[in-house]
């Protein structure tokens, strides 16, 4: 579906007020943040792979230079080349890294100065950091495996034929989930109904199970039950 | 990359006024600046900082973006947070030693510097590495410290918003809900409040996964 096609079926779903609600504004406040809540409760909808370079001793990257708008969840961080077909390794090796966090590696006391040619961890600081543990003493290609968000919608009409990212079976989400957000903007008693429609789109028990499933695949990944 | 001025367009569009005469468009970019600082506070935005070590200076300066310190590590090695008070307790002369550090005290009262026991008894090198591996001067005899911060140097509204795209609907929503919750001719509760569980919406998905990353 397109941008304007989405457009339309946002208005259609308030009564066609083409007055009160702009389509600069069905845009901006309605359709790109349905988008994002879309994609924060499926992530699985879009998924990435993106390769980078570290050089020896490069474990700090900052996630900011790879281009890549990633969501907080990065599923996997993969030693070699995993764009390709068959799999490039790097190195020699093609494995996955375990996940680990800064509080964990400061246990380990001087976690920073040890190297290996193969680093075996990585963790996530913050929103824009990645660190490779231990430091490698051989340069690598990493691919990293994550939810993206889609892109922006433009709001001028030359971007009315741009299809959106999200995959078609989804798209007829994003105007109800766009009218609910839009109904905000009227304030007393359209504003509780909002509330109203969301949770009945995006419903808390889907939430909770997507959480506790997440939670439960973590646990396997980490003690590698099946 | 949205600007400041493009957050409050959207706030302005929320809040039914695009002619800024409820709300001035300068109030409306203090409250979004708010709402990224607001988020900062939240731990958010984690950054990796390197300092040069001074032989016999306890004292670390910081940028005035930090928030919060969670790791610091000396040549390589972590040191242990601790207080001034439990510092003093174990050796009082702590500040005249110099010695290899062991400790950063964590209770800040003055946020940009961070002090550490003991003193260093060597400074570390100023020439840097390059290409910066993993950094752009030598950890070894040098400080890295992990800190939580609030990105958004520039604050006027021609400045590129530095929070990632995906949560400038939370800083949207709350700066929305705050503005229209506050007393006045244009008070409007319900909205307010709407506005910020939206927002937590949002969050709440985040958190969530941040939780999830921390137990690992």
């Amino acid at each position: 579906m397109n941008v304007s096609q989405l457009v339309s079926k946002t208005y259609a779903k308030m009564e066609n007020n083409t007055t009160f609600w702009t389509r600069e504004e069905v845009i901006l406040n309605g359709l790109n943040p349905a988008q994002r809540l879309l994609m924060l409760y499926k992530p699985e909808l879009i998924v990435t792979k993106t390769t980078i370079s570290l050089s020896e001793d490069q474990c700090f990257y900052d996630l900011r230079t790879s281009g890549t708008n990633l969501l907080v969840r990065l599923q996997r961080v993969i030693v070699g080349d995993a764009t390709t077909d068959p799999v490039t390794p790097s190195q020699g090796r093609f494995y996955r890294l375990r996940t680990a966090t800064i509080n964990g590696l400061r246990t380990k006391g001087d976690w920073l100065k040890k190297r290996a040619p193969y680093p075996t961890h990585y963790a996530r600081y913050g929103m824009f950091w990645l660190v490779i543990y231990p430091r490698q003493s051989l340069s690598h290609t990493l691919t990293l495996i994550a939810n993206a968000i889609p892109a922006a919608l433009g709001t001028g009409l030359e971007s009315g034929n741009t299809e959106v990212d999200i995959p078609e079976s989804w798209n007829n989400l994003l105007p109800e989930i766009a009218a609910a957000l839009l109904l905000l903007k009227e304030g007393a008693g359209e504003s509780s109904e909002s509330i109203r429609m969301l949770s009945s789109i995006l419903s808390k028990e889907d939430i909770e199970g997507i959480t506790k499933k997440l939670a439960s695949t973590q646990k396997k990944i980490i003690y590698g039950k099946k | 990359m949205a600007t400041i001025g493009d957050l409050v367009t959207r706030v302005a569009l929320l809040l039914q006024d695009e002619d800024h005469s409820a709300w001035p468009e300068d109030q409306k970019r203090t409250q979004v600046i708010e709402e990224i600082q607001r988020l900062s506070r939240e731990g958010l935005f984690g950054e990796i900082l390197w300092r040069n070590a001074v032989a016999g200076t306890r004292s670390v300066s910081l940028p005035s973006t930090v928030i919060s310190i969670e790791s610091m590590l000396y040549d390589g090695k972590t040191l242990r947070p601790t207080t001034e008070r439990a510092l003093a307790t174990k050796d009082e002369s702590w500040e005249q030693r110099s010695q290899r550090p062991q400790y950063y005290l964590n209770d800040l009262a003055d946020q940009e510097t961070v002090y550490v026991a003991p003193p260093p008894l060597v400074s570390g090198s100023l020439v840097p590495e390059l290409p910066p591996l993993p950094l752009m001067w030598k950890i070894d005899d040098n400080f890295i410290i992990f800190t939580t911060d609030n990105p958004q140097g520039s604050e006027g509204l021609g400045q590129e918003c530095q929070v990632t795209e995906w949560m400038h609907d939370i800083l949207v929503f709350r700066a929305s809900s705050r503005l229209s919750g506050y007393k006045g001719d244009y008070q409007d509760e319900e909205k307010s409040v709407m506005m910020d569980k939206i927002a937590e919406l949002f969050l709440s998905v985040i958190n969530k996964d941040l939780e999830l990353n921390a137990r690992v």
